[in-house]
């Protein structure tokens, strides 16, 4: 019919106009309506739905044939897992249909994945070298705990990687007069893969305490010979002990997606996620145990070093690697089944996360909670250990929801609402509950909560974000534009007490501590604005000091590491972009509790993304970087 | 997560891609599936299918906007599923935007048979002039069957605005098909 098929043909339509046009999102019908969490595992239930027992009982039969095989545990786990998927609820035919198809899919034969070519390493003006000194860059969370970061620095260089061409910049510190001494691009053999430096990949580097050595972690996609892909991660460790002619002096690769990592007394940890793929291959141990290349080619990681939770939830592993900064060996390797979430790293441990949803049959219905499963492992004396799990209610925002602090770790989570499931599994209404917060302590040794403040917040309230401080802890929580503040008194465990600052315009994403019981929050104020605000303590309460918007429409950079956090002169900047306006570093003091804006220093390109800008301040100067460009502006003059 | 990097996780092959997927678009191509079905289990299967499409779709497939790409393929699967149905139940809004499609259809007997390609120009050649309201209501209205209600809601304006406004739309429409020799 013609109307039919001049209906069909607005699918012809180009894919800018579709998405101009792409209605408010809404939520689902009511009775339908779920959170992140839930709908994940509510996708598990659709996708499990499909009870395709004959497939299930072919790859049933291939396990049996790998019995002798040190993997077969994992094999049963992970087959467990896709039977737990395909129990219990039926759909229509056209679902089973789905799901045999799925699974049945074959490989296409992918195209030659695109080699990025950046410019060969390169020098510039020649400049003395000497000895440097290491100087802290990045604000990081744990004192000891070094975090990666595209910006690193000592006493009289700077290091900034661009991250769009792949190429490492050096500056020689001098006020006014810096100017870059060397560069080193980042290249890799086409057929070795290409670079991923577009938007939500991560690259970050470390600067050795001698300042000789720099560890670039490039995470990289690779085609492999029988026409599958993946994600690889390259440790690539540089000699900068002479900026203007930096050379390469090993690398070292590992499979999986870059997830993070942490340095500690020159011993590198990388987390890396390594996805197990679908449909499983028994045969083809590459597809579903980690790999690792000591020297010799890709190799599987034994099964020994591999831990597997009672009951996995996401076919996904993080890799841990402990890897010496100077040789780039790799001294121990950990992979980690189904925790793939976030991650915090104390002085001692790492923690790994991962979000599930915890189901319950009761009677004809069954229930969901969501829930967070915190791994301990511990690194001391870098000796990657397995420890225990304890389970939390709730899911974790990001690193800055965990501390570890005198044995105890403190975790806050966004609780959700009980969800119950009628028989058919189709249909979700709430069954009790809103969202909330909720704060957890957990002895280390034992991984057991002994103690809790739980749904402390208003109704419908998630945590926006977190700082814990020694025996304080800070936690904004939000539904839509207001915020409370919460200041939690951690000094006494069994005992925590709290208090906040009532309901006040606007939301902070990050919190930051300056220390004196001062509290910064970044975020949105009233009407969207972005806003900076000024939290203290005063008479067992947090009240807000000041407050700065931003005029104009504009949106910030998120990203912790783009943000100035100078404690010492109370300095703080961060990046914010008008709508089709330039990108402007703003630069604020925080003395005497009075917010002013002392600063702000304009930066346009097509090429800079919020995430990337970073900001030092060194002897009365700020020195702006985005991934296209760099400024320095005197500020001396104007703090005093 | 980034549409780049989902993308690169369905050609890893890794479940995460479809898991990412219903995180980040599930909520997009359900509704683009209910407003033409309007049932929540035919919508909710519709997407279920939209991710099957999508994992033999790619590789080799590298979607430049993953959006667009899932949304034509929901949109599709759900008017194969509407004219499957049809006979048995019909949705007097589908209903209604076929008659008001079928009065941008040029004469018949006038002119040959297109291809997909001229076809594909004239749409976005006549979409693309149009002054971004129109656009986005002409859009809205026969890409995503979105009701009058709906655009008017959308777009700030009364309904009936928005009925007169389609209504010349269409016959700018039917007349710029007409004079590019479309046969449909």
């Amino acid at each position: 019919m013609r109307k039919k098929k001049m209906l069909e043909a607005m699918s012809l339509l180009d894919d800018e106009y579709v998405a101009e046009a792409a209605p408010a999102k809404k939520r689902p019908h009511r009775r339908a309506w779920i959170t992140v969490a839930a709908s994940a595992a509510c996708f598990a239930l659709i996708l499990g739905s499909f009870g395709v027992y004959r497939l299930v009982g072919r790859e049933r039969n291939d396990i049996e044939n790998y019995r002798d095989s040190q993997y077969y545990p994992l094999m049963q786990k992970l087959q467990e897992f896709k039977d737990a998927q395909a129990q219990d609820i039926t759909y229509s035919t056209s679902s089973l249909s789905l799901f045999s198809r799925i699974f049945g899919a074959k490989k296409s034969d992918n195209a030659a994945p695109e080699a990025s070519s950046p410019n060969d390493g390169d020098t510039l003006a020649i400049g003395a070298t000497g000895t440097q000194s290491y100087e802290e860059a990045t604000d990081n969370q744990v004192e000891g705990v070094i975090e990666g970061d595209l910006i690193k620095r000592s006493d009289r260089y700077i290091y900034y990687f661009q991250k769009h061409n792949a190429v490492l910049h050096v500056y020689a510190i001098e006020g006014e007069a810096t100017h870059e001494v060397g560069q080193f691009a980042v290249t890799l053999p086409k057929e070795e893969g290409r670079l991923l430096v577009h938007k939500g990949y991560s690259w970050e580097m470390y600067l050795s305490e001698d300042c000789r050595t720099l560890s670039m972690i490039a995470p990289y996609y690779k085609g492999l010979s029988d026409g599958r892909s993946r994600h690889e991660t390259a440790v690539i460790s540089l000699d900068v002990s002479d900026p203007t002619a930096i050379c390469e002096k090993n690398r070292v690769t590992v499979a999986g997606e870059y997830h993070s990592s942490r340095m500690v007394d020159g011993k590198l940890y990388l987390l890396n996620r390594f996805y197990v793929q679908s449909p499983f291959e028994w045969d083809k141990e590459e597809t579903f145990v980690p790999q690792i290349d000591v020297g010799n080619g890709f190799e599987s990681l034994p099964m020994a070093q591999i831990v597997m939770p009672e009951e996995i939830t996401n076919p996904a592993y993080t890799v841990i690697c402990l890897i010496d900064e100077q040789t780039l060996k790799l001294e121990s390797t950990l992979g980690c089944l189904s925790y793939v979430d976030d991650l915090y790293a104390s002085r001692d441990a790492l923690y790994l996360v991962r979000a599930r949803t915890e189901w319950v049959e009761e009677g004809n219905i069954t229930i969901n909670r969501s829930k967070s499963d915190i791994f301990r492992v511990s690194y001391t004396n870098h000796s990657l250990t397995p420890q225990k799990t304890v389970t939390v209610d709730g899911q974790i925002k990001d690193q800055y929801s965990l501390d570890e602090y005198k044995g105890i770790l403190r975790v806050v989570t966004s609780t959700s609402p009980v969800m119950q499931y009628e028989q058919s599994g189709k249909h979700a209404t709430v069954f009790a509950g809103e969202t909330n917060a909720s704060l957890y302590a957990v002895d280390i040794e034992s991984m057991q909560i002994i103690s809790s403040v739980e749904h402390f917040a208003p109704e419908g309230e998630t945590v926006r974000s977190v700082r814990f401080d020694g025996d304080r802890g800070y936690v904004c929580t939000a539904i839509r534009a207001t915020d409370p503040v919460f200041f939690f008194d951690l000094s006494d465990i069994h005992n925590i007490t709290y208090t906040d600052t009532g309901t006040i315009p606007g939301f902070s994403t990050s919190l930051i501590q300056y220390g004196d019981g001062i509290l910064l929050g970044v975020g949105e104020g009233e009407n969207g604005k972005n806003k900076v605000e000024i939290y203290a303590e005063a008479e067992n309460r947090v009240v807000s000091l000041d407050a700065f918007t931003i005029a104009g429409t504009t949106y910030y950079a998120t990203e912790y590491k783009s943000y100035l956090i100078d404690r010492e002169h109370w300095l703080f900047g961060f990046v914010v972009k008008e709508v089709d306006g330039p990108h402007r570093y703003l630069i604020f003091s925080l003395e005497g509790g009075q917010l002013e804006l002392i600063e702000s220093v304009t930066l346009d390109d097509d090429h800079h993304m919020l995430a990337d800008f970073r900001c030092l301040y060194i002897d009365g100067y700020v020195y702006v970087f985005a991934d296209a460009a760099f400024a320095v502006r005197n500020i001396a003059s104007t703090e005093s | 997560m980034e549409d780049q990097k989902i993308v690169d996780l369905y050609w890893e092959r890794a479940e995460e891609a479809i898991k990412q997927t219903e995180k980040k678009y599930g909520v997009y191509c359900h509704s683009v599936a209910y407003r033409i079905l309007h049932s929540e289990e035919d919508a909710r299967e519709c997407v279920n299918d939209t991710y099957l499409r999508a994992w033999e779709a790619m590789p080799p497939h590298r979607p430049n906007r993953l959006s667009t790409f899932l949304g034509k393929i929901t949109r599709n699967l759900a008017l194969n599923r509407y004219w499957h149905d049809r006979a048995e139940k019909r949705r007097p809004e589908m209903e209604l935007i076929l008659d008001e499609v079928e009065a941008f259809l040029p004469d018949p007997t006038a002119q040959p048979i297109s291809e997909e390609v001229a076809l594909r120009e004239a749409i976005n050649g006549f979409v693309g002039a149009l002054e971004p309201k129109k656009r986005k209501m002409f859009v809205q209205r026969y890409f995503y069957c979105c009701s009058i209600r709906t655009i008017a809601e959308e777009l700030g304006m009364r309904e009936n605005a928005v009925k007169v406004s389609l209504h010349r739309i269409r016959e700018e429409f039917r007349n710029h098909l007409a004079k590019e020799g479309i046969e449909i």
